[in-house]
């Protein structure tokens, strides 16, 4: 009797689904049941200004980008998501809940530090990293916390933080690195919360301040541009100035350390001021205009203006009642900066920038590719009907247009960046995503059998949740600037994508196999050798393709090798990683020409083949040795090895399958009953 | 009947040929010998790159890829014998070159192959050249100084010179010659015309000077002049590690004529001292030095270093770009002027120049020195013709195949699953 395909097919679906909803709750955790009254938020900000807002440029690790994107990973850093959400008790039943968008928690933080510090922004992972500082967690485990619960124990977290500094990161307990890891986005926040302090403060002129014009303002506060342009003016700024020049090394007048002071704040973040058409990378925080204004900087004439906006702010956010003024100012700077930023020409791919987070392109694919599993394990449920017609038509459109998604994200982050489509470790998941797709769609294209556009689906799928849960544990901006041996097109498009592809290959290769596993341990396809030919077909001659880009990118790694450092090869990580899908590939091909294995022998090593594949991908850049220093990554390692666990448990399966199969095959043969040509499995007489 | 189905082509089956000849190729040239060579290297790519972790990439490139023999303590638990990479290579080659280049059926279908294990070879081949004859070092230029010294990154010498004598020679003894498995013995070198011996002791990869106040010398360790010799833990990245060793220069009546410890002190990772060297003594009425240095070698040229550009992203102390300007000054007196960044060396005379490194610590724009890698390596473009050889191999194999697979299948769709029972 043949097997039905129905219960594998539902099997399959309820294991997608489950790990979907799975995959869900780890990146969006339920929030925190901290509750505001509305009296305790900060006025909500129109929609115009946070879409102002959201464009401002800002430079961050030498790139030009939007403040959204600025915004969205300070965010993503601290809590694993890219907004706010919190609870608000407005007398209704349930309460009501608010979103505050990335840009709007910034806004919050510079202008709003006091509500900002209550919203429950920092994840802790386990709280016992807490317990470790001396607070008192809440009841969950895994929880978010907001700044005014962490900052008692600020000490507390700097001093790991100081202990951790000496011990490699091997030797770093689990906690200790969690407690590293919040000290350092308190750090951050704290950059936040005191960029404007200047401007809320004020400063105060020293009481033996003696020299015009600020000699009446002795002892009482005034504002920092006040301050700056009555130093400026003064005999006792002019004289350190001019004996500074000449060497002299007294120490400042005390109204300048002061100063002094507030510009180490306002300049953290760095973010202020564009550059101006004569200056054109000279992008300057806010305590730069500080230091322009006394030196005259680049940015010298424009300083006070700048600094009397922010404190204008500053001032307006401290009265509800000028929260209409308010949100005119910051709209108005909002423009005042994204107009000087145009007229410098350092503002051409911001807006491109800001875009391409807004799109959430990769972040459709992922979602359109698991609603096309779903579709298509349910065309499972009955093949041969109209509706398991359509659906698998659905399903082969849907997945050409989840590849386009995914190349338009790549094509977008190209145009960004200028450079290739792989320059970081997380512009590889993408890339290897589209090509596996690619890849198995024109398998389908050819058998027209639906499993390679299941295996597409299913790849698609993994591939952009594999690429959301890896940004959303690096936190940090996808697109950073390249150190200097990378800065080529020429090697980024040829080597790097070669070598992308071979991993792509390489793996897609390792999942047609893997279904052939299954479908021999389901024995599901008993009856249709057709199948068993076209899986090993495809995974054969995919290998193969595998093989030629591993070889090509492999050689022309060492060709780039030999023109930025001097030798073509190395035994460095990445290239090792590289050689071994190399040999790894030529290894399987020749043990078929030597006869050492046959189908399944061809299955069980090109799956076990994607091992090889995770460790050159994957595994060499934990290692942190080697000139691939820019491939550097960590805390990966256990994630790692569970995906080595399941490739060799699925290999080890089809061991046991062919195990049991040859003990059938024996039985049969000695009982004389006929046997099935394609599993070896003895059938009943007709 | 095979349980497993005949899906794939057979493999192309070598002509059969009668004769000693054919039968040592074909036993030389067999795929099993490919498939285990393939298999050993790729654990032993895995093992070499692992150890990178702990012992360093000099040392793992010792013990597992430069080697025909894996040392015996690096054996997998601690019994069973690997082979080294250069072994491996040898025996691929010859294994390519009898099962891939002159056994292989030669005809329309296998040309590709044939193209792709010759291109194969050159690349071991060029490997091999590498390994052999490959000279590396480093030129830190300063801008305005011309230079035309290379020194090394890895290997440690003793230089001896006599100082104003008739012989300019410097003589040169390799660290792998002093270099002994225990600090405890001692290695003596002579020369025909030294009237000396050189006696080298206590040698250590990584060691630093001490003063006598140190608790090693009040313990009873050796000390000279005031100074003993304190070993430091071996660092895994090679360049960074100092040797040291005690020295004795004896005259040929068996005479001390001069001793000495030589090492730099380290404070805190930093040489701050190189006072101790060089060492200067007299023996036979002749005044001798005596240095150890990385190994130093002249090139054919002279590189002036006229300007140094280095370009920082925005706001941060990242490096964009960075650029040698120099002037190349050939032994005819010649000046050519060369730009060398990153990706793009200096090739000339038969060395590549590249921008390696600078100094990052002065301020931008006041950088004061550039680093260059300068290599001379006689296989340095062999891989670019092999790559390029290998893909055209690949290419027509897979396309070939390719073809003919789509040729073949190019049938009415086939439903993978059947219907419900």
């Amino acid at each position: 009797m043949k097997k039905s395909p129905v219960i594998p097919g539902i099997l399959l679906a309820l294991v997608v689904a489950i790990t979907v909803v799975y995959l869900s709750s780890k990146t969006r955790q339920s929030d925190a049941v901290r509750i505001f009254t509305p009296a305790q938020l900060a006025p909500e900000w129109k929609q115009e200004v946070i879409d102002t807002m959201e464009r401002v440029p800002k430079t961050d690790d030498g790139r030009t980008k939007s403040l959204h994107t600025f915004a969205y990973y300070e965010l993503l850093r601290n809590r694993a998501i890219p907004s706010v959400r919190i609870k608000i008790d407005d007398g209704t039943a349930g309460g009501s809940y608010r979103s505050i968008p990335a840009v709007a928690w910034f806004l919050d933080a510079i202008l709003y530090p006091d509500i900002a510090n209550r919203y429950p922004i920092f994840n802790v992972e386990d709280s016992g990293a807490l317990l470790q500082v001396g607070l008192n967690p809440h009841d969950k485990r895994r929880d978010k916390y907001a700044y005014d619960e962490l900052a008692p124990a600020r000490e507390q977290f700097f001093a790991v933080r100081t202990r951790l500094a000496n011990v490699p990161a091997e030797k770093q307990g689990r906690l200790d690195v969690q407690i590293n890891n919040l000290a350092t986005n308190l750090i951050r926040y704290e950059d936040l919360i005191n960029f404007l302090n200047f401007a809320r403060k004020g400063i105060e002129i020293p009481a033996d301040f003696a020299d015009e014009p600020l000699k009446s303002k002795a002892g009482q506060t005034v504002p920092l541009s006040e301050a700056l342009t009555g130093l400026k003016e003064s005999n006792t700024f002019r004289n350190f100035l001019v004996a500074a020049r000449s060497g002299d090394r007294s120490p400042m007048p005390e109204l300048l350390q002061r100063i002094d002071l507030f510009l180490r704040d306002t300049s953290t973040i760095n973010w202020y001021a564009p550059p101006t058409a004569a200056t054109p990378d000279a992008w300057v925080p806010a305590g730069g205009l500080i230091r322009d204004y006394l030196t005259d900087g680049p940015h010298s004439a424009m300083a006070i203006s700048h600094l009397r906006t922010l404190e204008n702010l500053a001032a307006l956010a401290g009265d509800p009642a000028k929260n209409a003024e308010l949100q005119a100012a910051v709209l108005s700077m909002g423009q005042g900066l994204i107009s000087a930023a145009q007229a410098s020409g350092s503002y051409k791919k911001v807006p491109m920038d800001h875009g391409y987070l807004k799109a959430g392109l990769f972040s459709w694919a992922k979602w359109m590719f698991l609603l096309l599993f779903l579709l298509l394990a349910v065309s499972w449920i009955a093949p041969g009907s109209k509706m398991g017609s359509v659906l698998t038509k659905i399903g082969l459109w849907g997945g050409w247009i989840g590849m386009l998604l995914i190349l338009a994200g790549i094509t977008w982050r190209v145009l960004i960046t200028g450079w290739g489509p792989v320059t970081t470790i997380y512009e590889t998941i993408p890339f290897i995503t589209v090509m596996a797709v690619v890849f198995a769609l024109v398998m389908e294209k050819i058998f027209k059998n639906r499993i390679s556009l299941i295996v597409a689906i299913s790849c698609g799928a993994a591939g952009m949740f594999l690429a959301g849960r890896y940004e959303a544990g690096d936190a940090s901006d996808t697109m950073p600037s390249l150190v200097a041996v990378l800065r080529s097109n020429y090697w980024l498009w040829t080597h790097v994508t070669t070598i992308n592809i071979g991993y792509a290959t390489v793996l897609l290769a390792a999942v047609f196999s893997m279904v052939y596993i299954f479908c021999r341990l389901f024995d599901i396809t008993r009856q249709n050798k057709a199948l068993f030919r076209m899986l090993t077909q495809s995974a054969y001659g995919i290998l193969c393709f595998g093989l030629v880009f591993s070889l090509i990118g492999t050689i022309l790694g060492g060709i780039w090798g030999n023109d930025s450092w001097g030798r073509f090869w190395g035994w460095d990580p990445k290239e090792n990683g590289a050689l071994v899908i190399v040999l790894w590939c030529l290894a399987v091909l020749h043990m078929r020409l030597a006869g050492w294995i046959k189908e399944i022998g061809l299955h069980l090593c090109t799956a076990f083949g994607a091992n090889f594949c995770l460790f050159s991908w994957w595994h060499v850049n934990l290692l942190n040795v080697g000139l691939h220093s820019y491939g550097f990554t960590q805390g990966l390692d256990q994630k790692l090895y569970i995906s080595y666990g399941i490739v060799t448990l699925v290999v080890l399966l089809g061991v046991v399958v062919k195990f049991l199969e040859g003990l059938a095959l024996k039985q049969s043969s000695s009982s004389g009953a006929p046997q099935d040509e394609a599993s070896g499995k003895a059938v009943p007489a007709a | 009947m095979s349980a497993e189905s005949p899906t794939l082509s057979p493999p192309e089956t070598p002509r059969r040929r009668a004769g000693v000849t054919d039968r040592i190729l074909s036993v030389v040239g067999s795929y099993h010998i490919a498939v285990v060579v393939f298999l050993f290297m790729i654990l032993l790519t895995l093992l070499g790159t692992f150890s990178q972790k702990t012992l360093g990439l000099y040392e793992s490139l010792n013990i597992y890829f430069t080697s025909w023999v894996v040392p015996a303590e690096h054996w997998i638990f601690g019994f069973i014998p690997l082979p080294g990479m250069a072994l491996l290579l040898a025996i691929m080659f010859v294994n390519l070159l009898a099962g891939g280049v002159l056994r292989i059926k030669k005809n329309w279908r296998t040309i590709g192959n044939v193209i792709a294990h010759l291109s194969m070879l050159g690349l071991i081949a060029a490997g091999a050249v590498s390994l052999w004859y490959k000279q590396e070092g480093h030129m830190r230029i300063f801008e305005g100084e011309t230079r035309d010294k290379v020194q090394a990154f890895q290997d440690w010498v003793l230089e001896v010179q006599e100082a104003g004598g008739s012989d300019p020679n410097v003589y040169i003894i390799h660290e792998k010659d002093f270099r002994t498995g225990s600090p405890a013995e001692t290695t003596t070198f002579h020369r025909t015309g030294w009237p000396f011996e050189l006696k080298v002791s206590g040698y250590q990869k990584n060691a630093t000077l001490s003063t006598t106040g140190h608790p090693a010398v009040l313990a009873g360790a050796r000390h000279v002049d005031g100074y003993t010799l304190l070993p430091l833990p071996v660092n895994p990245q090679n360049e960074a590690n100092l040797a040291g060793m005690f020295l004795d220069v004896v005259d040929l009546s068996g005479q001390t004529v001069g001793q000495t410890v030589m090492a730099q002190i380290v404070r805190d990772g930093e040489v701050v001292d190189l006072a101790r060297r060089p060492f200067s003594f007299t023996a036979g009425g002749r005044q001798f030095t005596v240095n150890l240095t990385r190994e130093t070698w002249e090139v054919p040229f002279s590189l002036r270093l006229d300007d140094f550009i280095a370009t920082y992203y925005p706001g941060t102390r990242k490096a964009k770009e960075y650029e040698s300007h120099v002037t190349m000054i050939n032994a005819a007196g010649q000046e050519s002027k060369f730009r060398i960044w990153m990706n793009n060396p200096l090739r000339d005379s038969g060395y590549v120049a590249y921008q390696t490194s600078f100094d990052s610590d002065s301020p931008p724009g006041q950088e004061r020195y550039s680093v260059l890698t300068v290599v001379k390596n006689p296989s340095d473009q062999w891989p670019l013709y092999s790559t390029i050889a290998a893909t055209i191999g690949l290419l027509i194999t897979f396309l070939t195949k390719l073809t003919r697979f789509i040729r073949r299948n190019a049938v009415p769709a086939v439903p993978a699953t059947p219907p419900a029972a």
